[in-house]
């Protein structure tokens, strides 16, 4: 790997606004330096950013919210729909914006055409688990499982927390149990539908993010 | 271009090619996929969206998208140009009555900026049937001599026997490689 990974505390230094860290120290090794490690430095700055970005929680929140909207769409056949490509779109222009939001906040007049440009100019330096990652979200057999994966999770998990109601029940008094076994009994006559509605909300699992950070 | 899509062009594979399929409906696009990857061919119905199939062949990734050609989808056909290093259009060599209207969509194909580069392979498919059209007179038909902005070749074939795909593919991806790959 070639990509010098910057520690967090040398990352924070060199934003102006965090002046915690031993800014002077720093800014002095900077004004001895040359143009080109002030642009090797501010590289590697935005790239230790990027992973700060994609490894918070708000990012894989951001994730869920996006699986959660558009799941439904997808099937497990091997014939895509065109509106999977539409959705797949907006993904990578989601995760995008948020990138280029999220860097700006970091790193005050940050300008992503300049960071592009300092990419293709690094084009063989820059490997490592990072850029792999970046480049993932823009497979579309990738995406594709992805959401299908989250299709069946939730789908599963549905018919678990159902069995859950019925062990809840039967802790209560006898006329209670057969109660809630009836109910259960009653609502899987008329399908699978209510219960199912009735918990996917809380179905956003922790389970789901974990698979979906970087390996 | 966003970040993303800059970083997935400048990580491209070396050896990776991505191929598009489109024809009319009926051509025999997702058959010819299928016959190609090896696979059952009996059982395939219209394409009403698109398939994608990751094939290895002679230490080349192939990324191959065949895109439904009923009218209706034609205007979706557009979402799949960018990125094409090579363009197969597939013809019904036995429907001599659309012949005009696949030579159409196949010219229109041929001005679009995203596909300016890529090599073009007309599959006179259906080779097979008693009324097929032999490539030289499709050739005709689609007027692909006076085609100066692409490299092209007709390639007479069956997606049922399977005859001839081999030839085709092997020449697109000798054509594309010998663009591509030798600049680097």
């Amino acid at each position: 790997m070639r990509i010098r990974y910057i520690p967090f505390k040398m990352a924070t230094a060199a934003v102006p606004e965090f002046d915690d860290l031993e800014p002077m120290d720093f800014q002095e090794e900077m004004l001895g330096s040359s143009n080109s490690s002030i642009a090797d430095t501010k590289f590697d700055v935005t790239v230790g950013y990027i992973e700060e970005i994609i490894m918070d929680e708000e990012f894989q929140d951001l994730q869920n919210n996006f699986l959660d909207k558009y799941y439904i769409e997808f099937e497990d056949t091997e014939e895509n729909k065109f509106v999977y490509t539409d959705i797949h779109k907006e993904w990578v222009d989601t995760i995008e914006k948020y990138l280029e939001t999220n860097l700006a906040r970091k790193m005050p007049g940050f300008h992503m055409q300049e960071f592009a440009q300092a990419l293709e100019s690094r084009k063989d330096e820059v490997c490592g688990e990072i850029f792999d990652m970046l480049v993932s979200f823009t497979d579309f057999l990738a995406f594709k499982e992805l959401m299908l994966d989250y299709r069946a999770e939730k789908e599963g998990r549905s018919i678990d927390l159902l069995e859950d109601l019925v062990i809840t029940s039967m802790s209560k008094p006898a006329g209670g149990a057969t109660a809630a076994a009836a109910a259960v009994g009653g609502s899987s006559r008329q399908g699978t539908t209510q219960p199912q509605l009735a918990v996917q909300p809380a179905a956003s699992g922790s389970k789901l993010s974990s698979k979906h950070r970087v390996k | 271009m966003g970040l993303l899509t800059i970083l997935k062009k400048m990580k491209q594979k070396e050896k990776e090619v991505r191929l598009l399929m489109l024809g009319l409906d009926n051509a025999g696009k997702t058959t010819i996929l299928k016959k190609f990857n090896g696979e059952d061919i009996n059982t395939i119905s219209p394409t009403l969206g698109f398939n994608i199939k990751t094939l290895e062949h002679r230490g080349f990734k192939l990324n191959v998208w065949d895109v439904g050609g009923q009218k209706s989808l034609r205007s979706y056909w557009r979402n799949y140009y960018e990125s094409t290093d090579g363009l197969i259009w597939v013809v019904d060599s036995a429907d001599k009555r659309r012949l005009d209207d696949c030579k159409k969509e196949m010219q229109a194909l041929l001005l679009e900026e995203r596909l300016a580069g890529a090599t073009l392979l007309v599959f006179a498919n259906k080779q097979d049937l008693p009324g097929a059209l032999p490539a030289q007179q499709i050739r005709e038909v689609l007027e692909l001599d006076g085609i100066t902005t692409h490299h092209w070749l007709i390639q007479g074939c069956s997606a049922v026997t399977g005859e001839n795909l081999l030839q085709g593919m092997d020449w697109i991806i000798d054509d594309i490689s010998s663009r591509i790959f030798t600049m680097d």
